[in-house]
């Protein structure tokens, strides 16, 4: 479980490519082999995770970007985070 | 309204059209068949068998038509895993294009992710990797590879290529490794030491690489048409390099070089097939220089046609598919030869006995037959307007 002041980097393991338009990307973990979807709000949280910026920190950069983002994006952020974690997509820790 | 429901072979060449890129007025010409009702299924069945439904997503997301939400999603879903598929595949070509640069090999990246590079991106769908090499470099490669975990497949049905495997956590991945491009049974003779001496340092998706020069690449693309049978995959391919990159190419020396390799009457039918059945901008120069000249070009371009409309119309009761690579000749005292030499089994595989080659070859001929005596009776008429023949 990861926390407000948690700094998360992504993994060497996973290959990702935006679609472009309103898709967002697509997340492959190369040693599984498994394969994800990320809408264009997960795929702007899968780019600003580059292991220097805290949760807190990317939850404001999001709302910056999508001003009529609910009250309750911090927790979306965190739990949309937890699910990269339990996947191996990302690790805990500056790069 | 029509009740009933439209073919997906109409449908899938709409959207194509609307899609990728055509000539204004061929979309117009075709847009009332696109009025009915749409057989969503047959279209999706359609698409997967020519592998092409993550480029007919990406044709549907900017459509007029809209797919119910499931055919949407089944689409979608192909897009995602080509995608994931592709950048597995890229991960693949990266090592493999370190391991031979540190070895000092020179190699040229054919065909899939380099023709993707060139076109679709990443909607493009493609199986394995493909390298070119110096023949003399092959001890090597096969040493590079098996070091890394590669076996070659035992693939004596080719004399071109070398097919190696690796079992990964995600799948087997493959590499063909070229070390030579002539296509012996059908008469093609790329010019090797030109494609090298030509080629170009670029990075594809990322990765450097050297490719073959555009017009190479093109004819090269070209030369696998009829040994995949006129795949709609192929021919989107060269639809794109034409409209994403005509205007680079000197089309009046990519006509010469095509004859230069043999493949004049190939590249010219297949030009000429593009252009007037899906209306793909080819500059009125090589569209007329591909035109048909004369009573057995005329049966060469309806052949091709011919095989291009199975692909969409009965895939599954091919015709003028199977017989169609053997006519696509320049000379044609080589046509009776290549024919017999193909129908009786001369370059059989390892998995199946001369006899069992022979005899199957020998069906698929007769079953093409008819048609193709109707293309001999239908070709004595001069045509009436360019989109006829």
């Amino acid at each position: 479980m990861v926390d407000e002041a948690s700094r998360i980097r992504r993994s060497a393991d996973v290959a990702a490519h935006e679609l472009g338009g309103d898709e967002g990307g697509v997340l492959l973990h190369l040693k599984s082999g498994q394969y994800h979807g990320v809408d264009t709000v997960g795929w702007t949280i899968w780019n600003l995770l580059d292991g220097t910026r805290s949760i807190a920190q990317i939850t404001d950069a999001l709302r910056e970007r999508f001003p009529d983002a609910p009250d309750r994006l911090p927790q979306d952020v965190t739990e949309f985070i937890d699910g990269l974690l339990s996947r191996s997509l990302v690790e805990i820790g500056e790069p | 309204m029509s009740d009933t429901p439209l073919r997906p072979g109409p449908v899938l060449e709409a959207l194509l059209r609307e899609g990728l890129g055509a000539s204004t007025s061929a979309i117009k010409q075709r847009g009332p068949s696109m009025r009915g009702e749409i057989d969503w299924v047959s279209l999706c069945a359609l698409s997967h068998r020519c592998r092409i439904a993550p480029v007919l997503y990406q044709c549907l997301r900017g459509s007029v038509h809209s797919a119910p939400r499931g055919v949407m999603e089944w689409f979608r879903t192909r897009y995602y895993e080509n995608v994931a598929q592709n950048l597995a595949l890229q991960n693949e070509l990266r090592d493999l294009l370190r391991w031979l640069s540190e070895a000092g090999v020179p190699v040229i990246v054919l065909k899939g992710l380099a023709l993707a590079h060139l076109g679709l991106g990443l909607a493009r769908t493609s199986r394995d990797l493909d390298v070119l090499i110096h023949d003399g470099d092959l001890p090597r490669v096969d040493a590079i590879l098996e070091r890394h975990g590669y076996q070659a497949w035992p693939d004596p049905t080719h004399d071109f290529h070398r097919r190696y495997g690796r079992s990964t956590p995600s799948g087997t991945r493959v590499v063909e490794v070229h070390f030579t491009l002539s296509d012996r049974p059908r008469n093609y003779r790329p010019d090797v030491p030109g494609i090298w001496s030509r080629s170009e340092e670029t990075a594809i998706f990322e990765a450097p690489a050297r490719v073959p020069e555009l017009q190479d690449h093109l004819l090269l693309t070209l030369m696998q048409v009829p040994h995949h049978h006129w795949a709609m995959r192929l021919l989107v391919d060269v639809w794109q390099v034409v409209l994403r990159w005509g205007d680079a190419i000197d089309w009046a020396g990519f006509l010469i070089r095509a004859g230069e390799w043999q493949m004049g009457v190939l590249t010219r039918s297949t030009l000429h097939a593009l252009g007037t059945m899906f209306g793909v901008p080819i500059p009125s120069g090589a569209m007329s220089t591909s035109q048909p000249r004369g009573y057995l070009e005329r049966v060469q371009w309806r052949v091709a046609r011919g095989a291009i409309a199975e692909q969409l119309e009965h895939p599954f009761r091919p015709r003028m598919t199977y017989l169609a690579p053997f006519m696509m000749v320049d000379h044609p005292r080589e046509l009776p030869g290549t024919i017999v030499k193909r129908t009786l089994g001369a370059d059989a595989s390892a998995e199946e006995d001369a006899l069992h080659t022979a005899a199957r070859r020998t069906t698929a001929t007769a079953a093409a037959l008819p048609a193709l005596g109707r293309v001999l009776l239908a070709s004595i008429a001069q045509p009436r307007s360019r989109g006829e023949e």
